[in-house]
């Protein structure tokens, strides 16, 4: 078997079986099919470039999903750069009620994908490492207890950093800011 | 209650999975707790975003990535230019293109407009063209003004046809990404203008739409 195929043959051994959670959850965060594909071929490089990490990681998928959103927002930041501090930006102007009804009406779908357009975006304005964290536990569906391990963090320090992170993106989400389109140049050499 | 309760609940309290007696009570604090308010619609976000359902991936697509990434050379360590799709070939080249614009200071122009490339445009799906703008120096508050003619839109920005905004360009490449969609028959062109007091180039790109392109 020549280098080639080797390294392809162990790439495939491990990354073939979360292919699809990786392009389903890349396919929730683009605007297209290229766009998720491109996303999780970052991912498959970055693995790639750390096969022998990957060949002894335990909770390969958690790894890949994270790398998954730390590109995703990367991939943001080349887009666009946000006018929003990451701070406390503004009154929430919702009822509690509204949001935590979780039932969806017809009439309330297409605002709803407007929404989602939103809440993307916010998440792209995250810190890497919250954004994973929080996908990882409340989108991927990751326990506390794995994450704990996944990160080394402790799990007061994780519920810390959930809370924390939702509050951010709730604030986001009521920043007038975030509801206009951006467009930047990003600069600078490498 | 208290914030740490809250948190600990947000999930249930969303899902709807809350029991009626203690929900009164939870909504209650977040009427009074900006950041557990905040937090509830945080949460609420991220539940939107579960929702939705999982694509599979298109037929393959694991072939085509494992392949690109594997011929590459592993290079620990080393960042690569945002050109992700394009540097590995024609896993994607239908919806990416890389576009050199070079914007010479203390150069005349050589032409008023030169036509620079093709991108295929679809109204199937938005296509993002990364654009690449190399100065010879810095060029702080350079204007920088995108003119779209025909049918064709930048994402996210609906039927507006001109773009103008400013920016600090750095010596070297600078990147831009526009999301590009079809918004009816026969594509379309884009004017990009560079300026600065010290220059200013033209440059159009063709956009013809990919179902007219044999």
């Amino acid at each position: 078997m020549s280098e080639y195929d080797s390294a392809k043959s162990r790439f495939t051994a491990l990354v073939q079986e979360h292919f699809s959670a990786l392009y389903g959850a890349a396919r929730r965060l683009t605007s297209s099919p290229s766009d998720a594909e491109d996303l999780v071929q970052d991912v498959c490089l970055k693995a790639f470039e750390s096969i022998d990490e990957l060949e002894r990681i335990e909770f390969r998928r958690a790894w890949l999903l994270k790398v998954l959103y730390h590109k995703f927002i990367d991939r943001r930041r080349e887009f666009s750069r946000s006018p929003v501090d990451q701070a406390d930006t503004g009154a929430d102007s919702f009822e509690p009620e509204q949001i935590a009804r979780s039932e969806i009406r017809p009439d309330e779908q297409l605002d709803r994908d407007a929404r989602i357009v939103q809440i993307i975006r916010a998440m792209g304005i995250l810190n890497k490492d919250d954004c994973s964290l929080l996908a990882l536990h409340d989108i991927e569906g990751y326990s506390l207890d794995e994450l704990q391990q996944l990160t080394g963090l402790k799990t007061g320090t994780i519920k810390s950093r959930l809370y924390r992170t939702r509050s951010k993106l709730g604030r986001l989400l009521s920043s007038e800011a975030l509801q206009q389109p951006i467009l930047k140049v990003v600069g600078g050499k490498k | 209650m208290n914030c740490t309760e809250f948190s600990e609940q947000v999930t249930a309290l969303t899902a709807g999975t809350m029991p009626e007696g203690n929900r009164d009570e939870y909504l209650a604090h977040a009427k009074v707790c900006a950041g557990c308010s905040a937090a509830l619609r945080g949460r609420h976000a991220t539940l939107l975003v579960e929702m939705l359902p999982l694509e599979e991936p298109p037929a393959g697509s694991f072939e085509r990535i494992a392949t690109n990434v594997t011929r590459s050379r592993p290079q620990r360590g080393t960042s690569r230019s945002f050109w992700s799709g394009a540097a590995f070939g024609g896993a994607v080249a239908a919806s990416l293109l890389a576009i050199v614009l070079m914007l010479g200071v203390f150069q005349p122009p050589a032409d008023p407009a030169q036509t620079v490339a093709e991108f295929y445009v679809s109204a199937e799906e938005p296509r993002m063209m990364h654009v690449a703008i190399e100065v010879d120096r810095a060029l702080p508050g350079a204007e920088i003004s995108i003119l779209l003619t025909g049918n064709v839109e930048v994402q996210g920005f609906g039927s507006r046809r001109e773009l103008n905004w400013s920016d600090d360009l750095d010596a070297g490449v600078n990147k831009l990404s526009l999301p590009l969609v079809a918004s009816g028959e026969g594509g379309g062109q884009m004017v990009v203008r560079l300026s600065h007091p010290d220059s200013e180039q033209l440059f159009v790109i063709d956009l013809p739409l990919d179902s007219e392109v044999s």
